[in-house]
């Protein structure tokens, strides 16, 4: 996992520090705090073969502007010319360097891994890390049924994925496609007189199904999560928290997560607390002056927000 | 009924322990002609106070502050309180907090520390000693003290004497809510322009 992450002159970033991190990360700022800028700096740290479609990884309004993009990705600041964005983890150092001139200083000890719309990126060490960018949108049945079909395609995935339905809903008893004849669906056993279709279990197992099935097929030792309550009642975003925790310690995943609600943190936290071990930290980002500062909270930290109704965001 | 105010709208903010501290200061304030543009913070109590103190000052509300001020009881060791809270307060703004006093630097750092700044005791006690000690208040007084004490004789000793005085008081003085904020906000008991509320009265017109 990565334990800290640096950032100087990335985006809105002038000089962050970000030490103590856990399993699973929640980042929580106001507007504008530079919450999607720290994924898009860890996403590409971990693995820099996403730079080339970093416009849109977690900003799908976006849009067709990548030369303004890459642009402003090294901080504008009077006399800053190379951003960096570094991190350890896995046992090893992590170094993400970019400027919009060459440098064949960097080259040697680095890859180069970017060379486009005037910016240039190095890289190290050698490996990338698997990295699995979650949508915050459920998606439509077929696709829904195709992640599914995938992950349960995997040795022991469909006992996976039910083990893990069967921690936030233990009447779940199994997952499975229905071949219909209006198309197919991803089924689920409640002990009811039969299957029934996984849309009618409820939106927080549908939004499960597809988070554990999405990420049992791909594996990935890193997950991010823009605004992981978009789309979610608050009923059940204990429930999906729960899910999540519980496949970030079976799959060995670290997670970070975006958020703009309080409820959402909180129901983070209830699920964490429930359980044996406490990995969540709250990354907080606030913008102060011109630049975007921040700090890890533990558990200690969060409880006493909670319990003193100080909001985090 | 106003809507209270809202933290990004304030420049001043006064951190107290709870909801009942909530109601006292704002009235307290709105006595002194300062209430205007204080939002006042209140952490559900005492327990783990500057953990949430740590939570709360963040980079960003001291950087749009004009002025944050601390207030907090005594309980059994004005000293211990004092020197733990102008450490931590030191240390998250950067300035030299002594308590009972103001910073100079951006923003104001203050604290105080009930009932007196050296005293053991809670803003019950200050409120309690400044009621008691009006001429005015000498009768009823009496019978409040004997309550207590009566109840004491029965084998029921307030977990804190002055918070058990005023309660008693305020049980028949504002019965629907005999907490001190309530009482304080509700009925205007209490007379702040008494000689007791001197440091406290100094402290918050610095604010």
């Amino acid at each position: 996992m990565f334990e800290s992450i640096s950032i100087k002159n990335f985006r809105g970033f002038g000089n962050l520090a970000l030490n103590g991190l856990k399993r699973v990360n929640l980042i929580v700022g106001k507007n504008n705090a530079g919450k999607t800028s720290l994924l898009e700096a860890v996403a590409s740290l971990a693995d820099p073969r996403v730079l080339g479609r970093l416009p849109i990884l977690f900003r799908a309004t976006h849009g067709g502007y990548p030369r303004r993009f890459y642009r402003w990705l090294i901080r504008d600041d009077d006399g800053v010319t190379l951003a960096e964005v570094a991190g350890h983890g896995w046992g090893t150092n992590y170094t993400l360097l970019f400027q919009h001139t060459p440098n064949p200083e960097f080259d040697g000890p680095y890859q180069k891994v970017l060379e486009q719309n005037g910016l240039f990126g190095w890289w190290g060490p050698e490996k990338p890390l698997r990295s699995q960018v979650i949508s915050v949108r459920a998606p439509d049945s077929d696709q829904m049924v195709k992640t599914f079909a995938q992950a349960v395609r995997q040795r022991d995935g469909e006992h996976q994925i039910e083990s893990l339905l069967r921690t936030v809903d233990p009447r779940v008893s199994k997952a499975r496609v229905d071949v219909a004849e209006d198309g197919n669906v991803i089924v689920v056993d409640l002990g009811l007189s039969e299957m029934i279709p996984l849309a009618q279990a409820g939106e927080g197992m549908y939004r499960l199904v597809w988070i554990f099935a999405d990420l049992l097929g791909e594996h990935p030792q890193l997950c991010f999560i823009d605004e992981v309550e978009n789309g979610i009642h608050h009923s059940v975003l204990a429930q999906v928290w729960s899910g999540i925790a519980e496949v970030a310690q079976r799959l060995d995943l670290q997670v970070f997560a975006t958020t703009h609600s309080d409820e959402c943190l909180r129901a983070a936290h209830e699920a964490f607390a429930s359980r044996p071990a406490y990995d969540l930290s709250v990354v907080q980002l606030f913008r102060v002056e011109d630049g975007v500062q921040g700090r890890v909270l533990d558990r200690k930290h969060i409880e006493a927000a909670i319990a003193g109704d100080i909001d985090l965001r | 009924m106003a809507s209270p105010p809202k933290l990004e709208d304030c420049r001043r903010v006064l951190a107290v322990e709870g909801y009942s501290d909530l109601h006292f200061y704002a009235e307290f304030l709105e006595a002194l002609g300062q209430l205007e543009g204080v939002f006042i913070k209140q952490f559900n109590g005492r327990q783990d106070l500057a953990t949430k103190l740590e939570d709360f000052l963040t980079p960003h509300l001291l950087a749009v502050k004009d002025a944050i001020g601390v207030v907090v009881d005594a309980d059994s060791n004005a000293a211990k309180i004092a020197l733990e809270l102008s450490q931590l307060l030191t240390s998250l703004s950067g300035q030299p907090v002594t308590a009972g006093d103001w910073t100079t630097g951006e923003p104001r750092i203050g604290l105080f520390v009930t009932p007196d700044g050296h005293s053991s005791g809670e803003i019950e006690s200050l409120v309690w000693s400044a009621w008691a000690l009006d001429p005015a208040n000498a009768k009823s007084r009496q019978c409040v003290e004997s309550y207590i004490a009566c109840m004491k004789a029965a084998g029921f000793e307030p977990r804190s004497q002055d918070k058990g005085l005023v309660s008693a008081l305020l049980a028949v003085r504002n019965d629907e809510d005999p907490r001190l904020g309530p009482g304080a906000r509700t009925k205007k008991v209490f007379d702040f322009s008494r000689p007791e509320y001197e440091l406290l009265r100094q402290f918050l017109t610095g604010f």
